[in-house]
């Protein structure tokens, strides 16, 4: 017996909504008519955005495994960090104030800027580079104005609250 | 001209062949019926503003069905590039006995089980959290709790067995009855209501909590 296609339960409600169509992307067609060439070109900058996340990832769960010894900029200013960040590596970081611990400059291009969130470690990367927009439990990065943001929280539960601020600009 | 054609609007481009294209590929469904015999037959003939025509036509329906099946834009890419390639490489075998539409859902259904077969990895981005932070008509804190409910139904969609999820997808992406789902997947009614039923429970009971929040 087919079940009768009536009453919507608060999980197709759900389904629906979550499901939804979405648009494709315009380099859909540049992909369908030279389809070897898109896929190199794609294959390309993958591996040249993925290698960019997992070396920032890197180093910051290395730093969170000294218990984030290294910080060269010890300040809770938001606006002496950003100018710090900015003379050291050229990458302009708006901040707001609160939980600020400090900075320091990963790579010529790459910076990292240290909270301390109830007591726990969290560090914003930020980068030049271009990677794509990717999270897991504990990270999440983004692009803005230009630059690459990478969120990192040694708790998961820190997590949310991090993105607030700072996704949400 | 052919009186079976559609109308002509002011700016459409007369294309060789008798295949009308609008200047803006926006404007598409005013003028483009995507089941219209003469866009199919000039594919047929190699008519490459005729294959866009298609293309365009069916582009956000072929992308969003792979993409809710994989949870992952990159996939779905891949999966929607093959899924053109295959049509424009076998749209000599299609003979209208079924309609188009049905024979493009089959292809791009093939493609995403494929897809799976080869063992590539499937990655899930943050999609739904970076495009609601970027919609400005709500709060953001409003926007991150829904993207959040939206990103954690499609990571438990994109768990399910292919069966069901496929079936899933095109019952909520698409909106397809049950015989529709019936006739593209090559099964019975009554199997497509029983995948559904399964989809239903494990989905109900891995969401709870988000009922709860309602």
């Amino acid at each position: 017996m087919v079940k009768p296609e009536t009453h919507k339960q608060w999980i197709e409600e759900e389904l629906e909504r979550s499901l939804r169509r979405v648009s494709a992307p315009e380099e859909l067609w540049d992909r369908v008519q030279s389809p070897q060439q898109a896929r190199a070109r794609l294959r390309t900058r993958f591996m040249a955005w993925a290698a960019v996340p997992m070396l920032m990832f890197v180093a910051v769960w290395g730093t969170h495994s000294r218990n984030n010894p290294a910080i060269q900029l010890h300040s809770s200013d938001p606006a002496e960090i950003r100018s710090w960040v900015k003379a050291n590596t050229g990458l302009d970081v708006p901040l707001h104030a609160g939980n600020l611990a400090g900075a320091k400059v990963v790579s010529s291009h790459t910076a990292e800027i240290a909270y301390r969130v109830a007591g726990r470690d969290v560090s914003l990367v930020v980068s030049d580079a271009r990677p794509s927009a990717r999270r897991n439990g504990r990270s999440v990065s983004w692009m803005s104005g230009g630059q690459t943001y990478l969120l990192a929280c040694a708790e998961p539960q820190d997590f949310k609250a991090c993105v607030m601020c700072h996704v949400g600009g | 001209m052919d009186a079976g054609m559609p109308p002509c609007y002011p700016g459409d481009l007369e294309i060789p062949g008798r295949i009308r294209l609008p200047r803006s590929s926006n404007q598409l469904g005013m003028v483009l019926d995507a089941n219209d015999h003469e866009v199919i037959e000039a594919c047929r003939r190699g008519d490459y503003d005729a294959f866009r025509a298609l293309f365009e036509a069916h582009k956000d329906r072929v992308y969003s069905i792979a993409l809710r099946y994989t949870g992952d834009r990159a996939a779905a890419m891949d999966i929607a590039q093959d899924t053109f390639l295959k049509l424009l490489s076998s749209i000599q075998n299609f003979r209208g006995n079924s309609s188009f539409d049905s024979w493009l859902y089959r292809i791009v259904v093939n493609t995403c089980l494929d897809y799976k077969r080869s063992g590539r990895r499937v990655i899930p981005f943050l999609d739904g959290l970076l495009d609601a932070v970027a919609t400005p008509a709500e709060s953001v804190l409003n926007r991150l709790v829904r993207a959040e409910q939206e990103q954690t139904v499609q990571e438990i969609v994109a768990r399910l067995p292919p069966e069901q999820r496929i079936v899933v997808v095109l019952r909520y992406t698409e909106g397809l009855s049950y015989d529709q789902i019936a006739e593209i997947v090559g099964c019975s009614a009554g199997t497509v209501a029983s995948r559904l039923n399964r989809a239903h429970k494990v989905l109900e009971r891995r969401l709870a909590h988000l009922r709860a929040g309602r």
